[in-house]
């Protein structure tokens, strides 16, 4: 269970890497963005501490804003180190992806036969 | 909306508080008149300045919960119960203030939001709140734990040996300006109030003013601890005619810094701590 939640976070910080590098956006909107992409049982507590996480690393820079519900939230965007960080997870996750569904197809095949 | 009870709650603890020090301010005071006869010794006006700074020190929490109550207004009950529980666990933490206000300000945009979206504050952070503390101190790099209050106990400690020195040594002339001697007795205390005192009145006061009546009374046990660290060495004093020891250790005086030197040295230690809770975080100095 450990080690899942491990590979999560890994993948959840490449997609809001992703998410962010679209447009300037705050921690409840990634969140969202999440849920709808499928990722249903996230919520703001598995969010947060990544944003942290990632803006201390240097990889998104915050920007304090008003909200309309009246304290100011921090709206992020990715900085060049955090670019270079998203591309990396695309190639990486493209590889990995291609190794899995290898495996995967060749089960499903010996299966099928 | 806080309610009448929450502001009379308040306004009692400030009672309290003020009355308490002062109290013990004048009862130093007065040990330390009755006992030379004449004000003077700096030992009570060190002690006095202390216990003023702890007062102001429980003022500006109180105000700063008052702000902070202000600031929550909006929040409806079950989500501020929830934004205490997490503040708590930052409180405990070696966070520096600014990140702890940052982290509040934040969880409030969130919270508010979610408020609004008709969620209830368990899907938002999670049921478990403690590991969602302990995801944001990590986040934060921070190593919570006995180091910190050991580190900043210390310095505390530091200080008020460079108060000492400052005060002690004040007027006489550049070579004798060192070595000033000080009683056993007023390290012992400082030693008391820097480890046991401070630490028990700043986890408390800031308990207290959160609405957390069982840790606010560590507040008031902070300030009734400084009368123990007090009344144990008054009891020596009494006990001193009967018990050789107690007289010997309390006749002893040692010399705070002999040589600029030490002086020296006691400045880097407290940069060196400073510098130290920084690595353990993990993160460059700011």
């Amino acid at each position: 269970m450990a080690k899942q939640t491990q590979m999560l976070k890994g993948v959840l910080e490449g997609c809001i890497l992703e998410i962010i590098s679209q447009e300037e956006t705050y921690g409840y909107a990634v969140c969202e963005q999440l849920v709808q992409a499928g990722f249903s049982h996230i919520n703001e507590g598995i969010v947060y501490p990544i944003l942290i996480r990632l803006e201390k690393k240097g990889w998104l820079l915050a920007e304090k804003r008003p909200s309309p519900y009246g304290p100011k939230r921090k709206y992020y965007r990715l900085t060049e180190m955090g670019e270079r960080e998203r591309n990396e997870f695309i190639l990486h996750w493209t590889e990995t992806k291609g190794r899995v569904d290898q495996i995967f197809e060749r089960r499903i095949s010996d299966e099928n036969a | 909306m806080k309610t009448r009870r929450e502001k009379m709650k308040k306004s009692f603890s400030l009672v309290i508080a003020g009355t308490v020090v002062l109290l013990t301010g004048l009862f130093l005071w007065g040990s330390q008149i009755s006992e030379q006869g004449q004000i003077g010794s700096g030992q009570g006006i060190i002690a006095a300045i202390v216990l003023a700074l702890a007062g102001l020190a429980t003022f500006v929490v109180y105000y700063q919960a008052k702000s902070r109550n202000q600031k929550l207004k909006n929040l409806r009950e079950n989500y501020r119960e929830s934004l205490d529980q997490v503040m708590e666990q930052m409180e405990q933490s070696a966070l520096h203030n600014w990140e702890k206000k940052e982290i509040e300000q934040e969880l409030l945009a969130i919270f508010l939001e979610a408020q609004e979206a008709g969620r209830q504050p368990q899907s938002v952070i999670g049921e478990d709140v403690e590991s969602f503390a302990k995801d944001l101190l990590e986040a934060y790099g921070i190593h919570p734990g006995i180091l910190a209050y050991f580190l900043t106990s210390t310095q505390w400690y530091i200080l008020y040996l460079l108060i000492v020195q400052a005060y002690r040594g004040r007027g006489r002339n550049e070579f004798a300006y060192f070595g000033a001697s000080v009683d056993v007795e007023i390290l012992v205390l400082f030693g008391w109030l820097s480890f046991i005192t401070l630490p028990l009145i700043q986890y408390g006061s800031k308990g207290w003013v959160a609405g957390k009546r069982k840790r606010g009374l560590f507040a008031i046990f902070g300030f009734l601890s400084f009368l123990v660290g007090v009344g144990i060495i008054e009891g020596l004093h009494a006990l001193e005619a009967r018990i050789p020891w107690a007289s010997e250790l309390l006749a002893k005086q040692v010399s705070v810094f002999r040589h600029p030197w030490q002086l020296a040295m006691a400045v880097l230690f407290v940069i060196g701590i400073v510098w130290l809770k920084q690595w353990l975080r993990k993160k460059p100095l700011r």
